[in-house]
């Protein structure tokens, strides 16, 4: 590969791809040469060989991709041991302080709490010079951020402050900083989250709610959910291929599991109608916006976004069944009825799918 | 990309904790210059838990419309009018046969609360109770009570005028800088941030009273801030009398009484309320 070409690539996602497009060429060039469909002379054989011999050498050394199904595996592992003790080491942080904090005085609180994070972020620069594939960086980035939000929270108690949900809003801040700087996930993940119930709770206080009671109106999350869903449309993230998925999938989730809740809890809208009412008007939005957002997926390539889709869908589906027919219908011929309508929308999706290969032959 | 996203975030850090000190820097500059004295009747210890070695106390204060055995409508100085006062829509009549549709949607808002420290809201309440007891000896005379309940209501009255919070609220507002000059006296009334909510008291749910037609009231469920911060200086005296407390399990009371076995308080405490309501220790003293 050239140098040219690898320096195009990105991130270790980018260079990922590209190990698993050669792996599936080597693949598939094997299976053709075998089957006797392609031929390579013995030069061109050497030159393949050679030059994805040299690429994945240099995509390895450069990036720390896997190249094999064993180290994938690891790989995914790690991944998993990582997220784990991230969380352990960010709950040890928060049970050590509370275990200390009554023991020191308040200068020395203070000290301790802003100089934590502070710690943790500068601990992530230096684990990220030391490895190429940031696993130790995302545990100290799940450690600075509990820090953080310990940071914030005690301070408040320190100093009897009435709570609010601009803490939200620094905690959003400081975990997007950082995924944004390093690329992590996890990271983006707890930014996402805290945007949103920052968004959510301001949508309660504009109507001079008190924040806390946010959680009271599903509708609340609705805008919020739609804002996030935006987000990648207002900003490019060239640099950042993966991002956007995060924040498609997390709004729409929003969306739709309000919308959900509504449509069996009436009595928790801000509409002034009758509950059962309330439940009619989110049961249809319900289905309106999950099949809306099966065809956003299919449409735009967003295979996360098609599957949140569909699995609303058939929620939704599968509840009006049990309101409709679970009280009297034997329990046999509820299952059999819900069974034969899985099937009918499998027979309708693969009819579906086999009009979308032809149109495309 | 890197070093500044280092520098941004360590710079988030900073400001939100600049921002939250100049709060409180804020708060306590302008501190009423009268502190009030509490005991601990209306300042209890709270629990923590062994996994947690902060110390705070918490605010005990009685709401006027729950007394005894029995919690009735919100207290009568908190009409229609307040409640639109602190920000409630109450367009719609009570009598509307929408209207209980309507407030069903009403949800808890902010406001701000006036506490009375061992004024007269306290002897009021107090003879409410008394009120309250001879309704149900009547009750008992006649036999729809027991003589038990009627025991257990005296027990419960006595030990609540001896060792219960003597803070009590008195009123509700929108603007403490407006509520502050109506109670100008800060060593007896406290302006506190609290969570309200509004009740539609519909004609078939009224405790007492003659029946009325369908109507509105306000309560104030909490103190937004009921558990104030001890810190290291303050709290040896505290720490002593958790110590003796741990050999007699304390019961839970509702109206914040003594543990039993305490029939005066141990301690008091000095409070100050500054610029933002937020509240501070300013002393714990030994009393006994």
């Amino acid at each position: 590969m050239s140098e040219t070409s690898i320096a195009s690539l990105r991130n270790r996602d980018a260079a990922q791809q590209r190990t698993d497009q050669i792996g599936a060429f080597q693949e598939e060039l094997s299976r053709l040469q075998s089957e006797g469909i392609l031929a390579l002379s013995e030069e061109q054989q050497q030159r393949v060989t050679h030059y994805h011999r040299s690429t994945l050498q240099e995509l390895a050394t450069r990036f720390d991709v896997d190249t094999t199904t064993t180290q994938k595996q690891m790989s995914l592992g790690m991944r998993i041991i990582s997220l784990l003790g991230a969380l352990a080491l960010a709950a040890s942080a928060f049970f050590f302080f509370y275990r200390i904090w009554g023991l020191i005085s308040t200068p020395a609180q203070i000290v301790i709490l802003i100089a934590s994070p502070i710690l943790g972020v500068l601990g992530m620069k230096y684990a990220r010079k030391r490895e190429q594939t940031p696993y130790f960086t995302a545990v100290l980035a799940l450690v600075a951020f509990a820090a953080f939000v310990l940071n914030v929270h005690v301070l408040g108690g320190i100093y009897n402050i009435t709570p609010s949900q601009n803490a939200f809003l620094a905690w959003a801040a400081f975990a997007l900083i950082l995924a944004y700087a390093y690329e992590l996930k996890l990271l983006l993940v707890a930014g996402i989250v805290s945007l949103l119930i920052f968004l959510s709770a301001s949508m309660g206080t504009w109507r001079g709610v008190y924040w806390l009671s946010f959680g009271l109106r599903p509708e609340d999350f609705i805008p919020a959910g739609l804002l996030l869903c935006l987000v990648p449309a207002a900003i490019p993230h060239r640099r950042y291929p993966d991002f956007p998925g995060y924040y498609r999938l997390f709004g729409l989730l929003t969306v739709l599991l309000a919308m959900l809740i509504l449509s069996h809890w009436g009595k928790g809208s801000y509409l002034i109608l009758s509950p059962k009412n309330v439940e009619t008007v989110y049961q249809l939005l319900g289905f309106l916006v999950a099949g809306l957002t099966i065809w956003a997926g299919v449409h735009w390539g967003w295979h996360g976004v098609t599957n949140l889709g569909s699995t609303f869908f058939v929620i939704q589906l599968y509840t009006k069944f049990y309101d409709w027919w679970w009280e009297w219908m034997p329990k046999y011929l509820f299952f059999l009825t819900v069974g034969l309508v899985a099937v009918l929308l499998l027979l309708i999706f693969q009819r579906l799918r086999l009009q979308t290969k032809e149109a495309a032959v | 990309m890197k070093s500044q996203g280092i520098l941004a975030g360590g710079a988030v850090v900073l400001i939100t904790n600049i921002v939250i000190l100049a709060g409180v820097v804020y708060n306590r500059s302008g501190a009423t210059p009268t502190a009030i004295t509490l005991t601990e009747r209306e300042m209890t210890i709270a629990s923590s838990g062994e996994e947690n070695t902060g110390r705070a106390l918490r605010v005990q204060w009685q709401q006027p419309h729950i007394r005894g055995l029995e919690q009735r409508e919100g207290p009568e100085w908190f009409d229609q009018a307040k409640l639109e006062a602190v920000g409630y829509d109450c367009h719609v009549s009570p009598t509307d046969p929408n209207a209980e549709q309507f407030y069903q949607k009403a949800l808890p808002r902010k406001a701000y609360m006036v506490l009375e420290y061992d004024g007269a809201a306290w002897v009021t309440w107090l003879k409410e109770w008394e009120h309250d007891l001879d309704w149900t000896a009547d009750r008992v005379r006649r036999g729809k009570r027991s003589e038990e309940s009627l025991n257990k209501e005296k027990e419960l009255s006595e030990r609540v005028k001896q060792t219960a919070s003597r803070l009590v609220a008195v009123d509700i507002g929108w603007d403490p800088a407006q509520l502050r000059r109506q109670y100008p006296d800060p060593a007896q009334f406290i302006i506190a941030p609290a969570l309200v909510e509004l009740q539609y008291i519909r004609t078939d749910a009224q405790k007492s009273g003659p029946r009325r037609a369908p109507f509105l009231r306000g309560v104030v469920s909490e103190l937004l801030v009921d558990e104030i911060h001890v810190s290291l200086e303050h709290r040896a005296i505290l720490d002593q009398i958790q110590r003796e407390d741990k050999q007699k399990p304390r019961q839970w009371s509702r109206f914040g009484q003594l543990p039993e076995g305490v029939d005066q308080p141990r301690y008091g405490v000095t409070l100050r309320y500054g610029k933002r309501q937020e509240p501070w220790i300013v002393t714990v003293e030994k009393l006994l």
